[in-house]
């Protein structure tokens, strides 16, 4: 029925069928726009959280997306400046990744602030000082990068490319490319970190707080590491899902090694840069604020595993199972391993944002949990699903693997 | 990079003692507070941590295993002069004034992203989870010299301003660039049956609030966090002051 | 954030970030700003089909990119890196230059294969045929090959007289079933009359230029490129689901429409006209 709406070539499901997947998904994000409705109109009484909870899913959620987004400036960054050629297999993937990542956590950021209506006295009265500053500068011209960079993907689609002069424009763009990837890496750099210097810089919390390398708390540079490091692991395991979902081979499968191969290189030296930074918050920051390291852990939801969990298990191993050749010869392993990487950056910025709030400060206080409440959580679905549904409509009338017609001739 | 301060103008430094011996935990102080700056009364479905309140009384307990003691806190705004919230409000809705010293929160300009909340180690400031309502006629009684808050923004202890500028509109109107410093006292010294709060300019060394703040009696609540708060305590009590100088997370 | 605002802090964080912002906003517009300005100027240049032809050729598969002496033999395995424009390619230049006088370039026969392929005209490599007349005007067409793998058509549609066409650009449509082809034009200039698959010819072109149809197959070319282009068929047919294959060395079908499925209509004809 929409068969002329798809890439020539390319192999698609019938639109019923099409419609069918789409069915859920369009539900989920109805109810989270009911939520979302609800706290627009009521407030955000709808939320569980509270003045000692004052982040809650949504931050934890904007930083574990940002993160993971961090495929799409990687890859450009890779392609266009490192001209790694065999990463045009995955590029606009990776773009309509990272433009469904920022794009969901600027949305759900906007629900989250009390007035939005306000969010851009950040641009007419700018605290330079305050990292969410540069968060709220960096982001906002990226999700520009990444609609630029989203756009010839969409112009070239096999209806849009009739109209000529947009076709035009499109190609005009995709040879000044390289340009828009060394700004969107610029960007990354800045607000990967400065979502980093966030937690660091709160010397209320001494749990979070970090001390300074340049004026920087070392979150800032661990940050940028991870969010590379998971960034193209990401990039991997969705190709991979989606490879399996659609039933077709997308990519030649020495992409999805190379890319593995970066994720692991980079996860490695932010496991041992993490380690160097957690003996000293240890042994230095932490005991000059009054506090003794072990009762950040002293408390039963969070021991010490977290910490092993985190760096060990989600961090180290993945990122030796990603350095060796043998390992990422297995797909299996490979994917298991990207899988690992990208749950470790989700459980650290877990960690920055839900531990930090849940431990006690004053002396007086209690160590307190908060769960989200339904509203917040259908917000939350809201975003995956609407990633889910632009994802899906992309991939079926968009051209986001270009190896994929060449593959399917076997 | 701070507005120069007018040569003339002196600088003040506000800030103030509170005695714990005397602290009954009576609550007058949050009343009195709540009144004077139309802090909006909280609603049905509000719990006490998501009401608004701009000076909290807590209970802290004696750490010691024998210890069946325990020891009232009114925790409102530390004034820090090195305040945390300040330095990480995106668009500046958090002031230090360096004429008074007092941290003041620009609820027009917030945005509500409560990252200051998050910031701030004494839980001293108050989201407006709830759109503020004053029901049955009580809208009235509203002080017309503080402005109400919106839904969605975040508020906290201004030392009552309003007073220091009513007081600052009669010193003017006197012919004087200084106020009397007994036109300015806020709401909760006032109120204090126990005179338990005592409030001065800790830059003029005559005061007795700076006298007080010299006293080995006298503690802040975190020092080692680097804030530097001018809200200060006192107690006699060698465990108080050992205990609630010491952050909770330091015991474990 | 500007210098006027007055809350504006005249201090060095303010001016590196707002610097550090100004300039990514700079960079970003300009970069814009350049690429709208250059394809405004490819548009009123008219070279808005010339660059859709760039664009559809990187989409093509390799084999379909052959350089035209590849195709010969004289550079094998060459890709053909300029769009088959080859009027300013160095290397055709000198093999054409010593390949003149060369006997091999003899008129070959205008059957191929049981394909007509008259050598009064020249080919394109998307299936067009161009011929001169002798008023100057130049008449385009569908080779025998693709005309007998559409078969009969449900439409064709055609540019009407006093509309422009460009060399690779779109010539004419094709509809048959779901499929929805364009055939690339050998030439660029202006139609004066149409004719269609009834006619010996589709269109009749005023040429901008005296027509020298460089970028098109001739002579001995064309019997190589066919043996070529019948073995793609075999390939594009083959496609990602399994199809009946051609007979092997068989006389070609009369209609060889036939062999190709109505569902991978669209998909046969866009590959095999280089529409992809």
């Amino acid at each position: 029925m929409d068969e002329p709406l798809i890439a020539r070539g390319l192999r698609r499901t019938t639109l019923p069928r099409f419609l069918l997947w789409l069915a859920p998904w369009a539900a989920l994000l109805a109810l989270g726009a009911w939520a979302i409705f609800l706290c627009f109109a009521e407030g955000l009484n709808q939320t569980n959280m509270d003045n000692r909870f004052a982040f809650g899913l949504w931050i934890y959620l904007d930083l574990t997306v940002i993160a993971l987004g961090a495929g799409a400036f990687f890859t450009g960054f890779l392609l266009y400046v490192l001209k790694r050629k065999e990463l045009r297999a995955v590029v606009n993937s990776a773009v309509v990744l990272g433009f469904l990542c920022y794009s969901g956590a600027i949305l759900i950021l906007m629900v989250d602030v009390g007035q939005p209506l306000r969010a851009w006295f950040t641009f007419w009265h700018p605290n330079v000082h305050s990292m969410l500053t540069e968060v709220t500068f960096c982001l906002t011209c990226y999700l520009l990068v990444l609609a630029i960079e989203y756009a010839p993907v969409v112009l070239r689609s096999r209806k849009l490319r009739d109209l000529l002069s947009l076709l035009v424009l499109e190609h005009q763009l995709h040879k000044v490319m390289a340009v828009f990837a060394a700004v969107g890496t610029f960007l990354s750099f800045f607000h990967q970190g400065s979502l980093g210097g966030l937690y660091g810089v709160m010397n209320g919390h001494p749990f979070s707080y970090r001390a300074s390398l340049g004026i920087w708390p070392s979150t800032f540079f661990l940050f940028i590491l991870s969010a590379a490091a998971a960034g193209p692991s990401f990039v991997l395991l969705t190709t991979w899902v989606v490879s399996k979902l659609s039933r077709k081979e997308l990519v030649k499968p020495e992409v999805l090694r190379f890319l593995g191969k970066v994720s692991g290189w980079l996860l490695l030296v932010y496991v041992g840069a993490k380690g160097v930074d957690s003996l000293v918050w240890l042994n230095a920051t932490s005991p000059r604020a009054g506090v003794s390291p072990a009762s950040f852990y002293a408390y039963p939801s969070f021991g010490t595993w977290i910490l092993f969990l985190e760096v060990v298990v989600l961090g180290l191993v993945p990122a030796l199972l990603l350095v060796s050749e043998r390992a990422r010869a297995r797909t299996g392993l490979l994917v298991l391993a990207s899988a690992l990487a990208c749950c470790g950056v989700a459980l650290n910025r877990f960690v920055q944002t839900i531990q930090t709030q849940a431990l006690p400060t004053l002396p007086f206080d209690a160590f307190l949990s908060y769960s989200p409440s339904w509203q917040e959580t259908a917000a939350f679905l809201f975003v995956v699903a609407y990633g889910v549904l632009v994802y899906s409509i992309s991939f079926r009338y968009l051209v986001l693997f270009p190896e994929e017609r060449e593959l399917a001739k076997g | 990079m701070e507005p120069t301060a007018n040569p003339r103008e002196r600088r003040h430094r506000y800030g103030m003692v509170i005695d714990l011996d005397r602290c009954t935990g009576c609550g007058a102080c949050t009343v009195a507070c709540s009144v004077e700056n139309n802090v909006p009364p909280p609603p049905e479905r509000s719990t006490e941590r998501t009401g608004v309140v701009w000076i909290r009384v807590s209970e802290a307990q004696d750490p010691r295993p024998a210890g069946a003691r325990s020891v009232f806190v009114p925790v409102p705004c530390q004034q820090c002069d090195d305040p945390p919230c300040e330095k990480v409000c995106p668009q500046r809705a958090v002031e230090l004034d360096p004429k008074t010293g007092i941290v003041a929160q620009v609820a027009v300009r917030c945005l509500g992203c409560r990252y200051c909340m998050a910031a701030c180690p004494y839980h001293a400031r108050s989201f407006n989870w709830f759109r503020p309502e004053w029901p049955d006629g009580t809208a009235a009684l509203l002080n017309p010299d503080v402005s109400v808050r919106q839904r969605g923004t975040v508020e906290k202890c201004s030392f009552c301003a309003g007073r220091l500028q009513a007081a600052k509109a009669k010193a003017a109107a006197a012919g004087s660039r200084e106020i009397d410093p007994a036109d300015y006292v806020p709401a909760c010294v006032e109120a204090c049956p126990s005179r338990a709060i005592v409030f001065g300019d800790l830059e003029d060394p005559s005061s007795e609030v700076a006298r007080l703040a010299r006293e080995s009696e006298s503690f802040r609540l975190l020092p080692a966090l680097g804030t530097r708060p001018k809200v200060l305590y006192r107690s006699v009590e060698p465990w108080v002051r050992a205990s609630l100088s010491q952050p909770e997370v330091s015991r474990g | 954030m500007l210098p006027w605002n007055p809350d504006f802090i005249p201090a060095t964080s303010t001016y590196l970030f707002l610097g550090a912002f100004f300039a990514v906003v700079a960079v970003v517009a300009t970069t814009l700003g350049v690429a709208a300005l250059r394809a405004f100027r490819d548009v009123s240049r008219g070279r808005a089909a010339t660059v859709r032809w760039l664009e559809e050729f990187e989409e093509l598969p390799e084999e379909a990119r052959a350089c035209r002496h590849a195709l010969t033999g004289e550079l094998p395995g060459r890709i053909c890196p300029r769009a088959f424009a080859c009027s300013g390619c160095e290397r055709h230049a000198r093999l054409v230059a010593e390949r003149s006088g060369d006997p091999a370039a003899a008129p070959p026969a205008d059957s191929l294969f049981g394909f007509d392929f008259p050598s009064d005209r020249l080919y394109h490599r998307g299936h067009a045929w161009a011929r001169p007349e002798e008023d100057g005007s130049v008449t385009v067409g569908l080779d025998d090959l693709s005309s007998r793998i559409v078969g009969a058509l449900d439409a064709v549609v055609l540019p009407g007289p006093g509309e422009r066409i460009a060399e690779n650009g779109p010539a004419f449509r094709l509809h048959k079933g779901s499929a929805r082809v364009r055939v690339a034009a050998p030439v660029t200039g202006t139609v004066v009359e149409t004719g269609g698959p009834g006619r010996d010819f589709y269109l009749r072109v005023r040429p901008d230029a005296p027509f020298d149809g460089a970028s098109l197959l001739s002579g001995r070319e064309v019997a190589a490129w066919v043996l070529r282009e019948w073995d793609r068929l075999q390939v594009v047919l083959a496609g990602p689901r399994a199809v009946p294959a051609l007979a092997d060395g068989g006389v070609p079908l009369a209609d060889l429409s036939k062999t190709v499925p109505d569902a991978e209509r669209d998909r046969v004809l866009g590959e095999f006209l280089l529409d992809p």
